[in-house]
């Protein structure tokens, strides 16, 4: 079953759900023994007519979130932590490998696929919350089917039924007490 | 049944493929003589052009001529009290690349990514080059901690790890770049910016080509494919 459904609206009493944008295909890389950091992905989709600001990501259970961009220049791989992440009226921005990632550190346990990350993303229009699978690394990317990738290609295409019952989701949220403050 | 006079047309029929097989011989004869006599001027653009032949079958790596680059002397230590130099590298393919466990994207990303092509040559029933990841953190990555990271994407690959300064000699020599940043929201952490691209060590210890990033499954195993089976 495909975890796109799982965007919450913390603040629903200050802003209304459906400013917020759509999220597909959460992810959160299985940690290789030793390993105390680790990368998440996600695609944000924003359908609103407002610009929406990425502006941090935090979690009740790790250490310290930071958004990050892999690049390559020069022949040379480094990271770049990202103030702000920009989700222009109708962009799709993708955090996917080798560009935008969770960058997940200061582990303190491992974190092994089926288990599940509490990642609360801070934007422009509120905080929400994301809750991210834990997958064996390369699963939960669609792009290199040679070795692995059970689902059929075309599926992380965002639907009109995946998106509205995505709003319906948001609608119905609950959860605030679990997130007062940073 | 086996007299000469039964024989002799078998003969004359198979003279046909014979003399191909001897033309097929002779041409891969005068290719490898070519690839030897590197160093001897005159042959200089036949190699070139035997270079070029085989880099425009490539996807994305990057050829090196014959005489650009021998692997180093060096020994490291991996696995449980395991050291290992370059006369490992002799008589078998490898790849070699660098990079630390404490990058979250592209590291493990590339491993996995290798152990697909690992998979892929072993469907197809070819030579597995040796795999060997090296720590450009030796500080943070024991030689514990590689092995076991390491052998999460496929038990085969080497995670070498040892004294900064005989990874520092071993980089700087391959033309490595790794190059230490302190973590833009303070605390005490540190990245490394390392050389996204992966080696390829030849059976005679030659830098034989360059992996380019991305690193794609497919593409890396048709190039090594091709390599491999133009320089054996
Ligand atoms: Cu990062």
């Amino acid at each position: 079953m495909r975890t796109l459904l799982l965007s919450l609206c913390l603040w629903s009493t200050i802003s209304l759900a459906s400013n917020f944008p759509l999220v597909i295909d959460p992810v959160v890389n299985e940690t290789p023994p030793g390993a105390n950091v680790t990368a998440g992905y996600l695609t944000l989709v924003n359908e609103t007519g407002t610009e929406i600001v990425i502006t941090g990501a935090y979690s009740p259970t790790i250490t310290k979130v930071e958004i990050h961009r892999s690049l390559i220049k020069d022949d040379v791989a480094k990271m770049e932590l990202q103030k702000s992440v920009i989700l222009a009226p109708g962009a799709t921005v993708k955090f996917e490998h080798g560009g935008y990632h969770l960058m997940l550190m200061a582990l303190t346990e491992p974190l092994t696929s089926g288990q599940s990350v509490d990642i609360i993303l801070s934007t422009s229009v509120g905080d929400m919350l994301i809750e991210m699978p834990v997958k064996k690394i390369g699963m939960g990317m669609h792009k290199d089917q040679t070795s692995q990738a059970p689902e059929p290609q075309g599926s992380n295409t965002p639907t009109e039924t995946e998106v509205k019952m995505e709003e319906s989701h948001q609608m119905n949220t609950d959860s605030e007490e679990q997130v007062s403050s940073k | 049944m086996n007299s000469p006079e039964t024989n002799k047309p078998a003969q004359s029929k198979s003279w046909l493929p014979m003399a191909a097989i001897a033309c097929i011989a002779i041409a891969a004869g005068v290719f490898a003589g070519t690839r030897q006599s590197m160093k001897g001027q005159p042959q200089v653009s036949h190699d070139q052009q035997a270079i070029q032949t085989v880099q425009a079958k490539l996807e994305s790596a990057t050829l090196f001529p014959d005489d650009f680059k021998q692997l180093p002397a060096f020994s490291l230590p991996y696995g449980e009290s395991k050291m290992l130099s370059e006369a490992d590298f002799k008589g078998k393919w490898s790849v070699l690349f660098f990079g630390f466990t404490h990058c979250p994207d592209i590291c493990p990303n590339t491993l996995n990514e290798m152990n697909g092509v690992v998979s892929q040559l072993t469907q197809d029933q070819l030579a597995i080059p040796q795999v060997v990841f090296i720590t450009v953190d030796p500080v943070r990555d024991t030689v514990e901690k590689m092995a076991k990271y390491v052998g999460h994407f496929n038990e085969a690959f080497i995670g070498l790890s040892g004294d900064l300064t005989d990874i520092t000699k071993l980089t700087t020599e391959l033309g490595i770049v790794a190059s230490y940043t302190a973590d833009a929201n303070g605390g005490d952490g540190y990245s490394v910016d390392h050389t996204a691209s992966m080696l390829v060590i030849d059976p005679e210890l030659k830098v034989r080509a360059k992996l380019n990033p991305p690193h794609k499954i497919e593409t890396i195993t048709k190039d090594l494919k091709t390599i491999m089976a133009n320089y054996n």
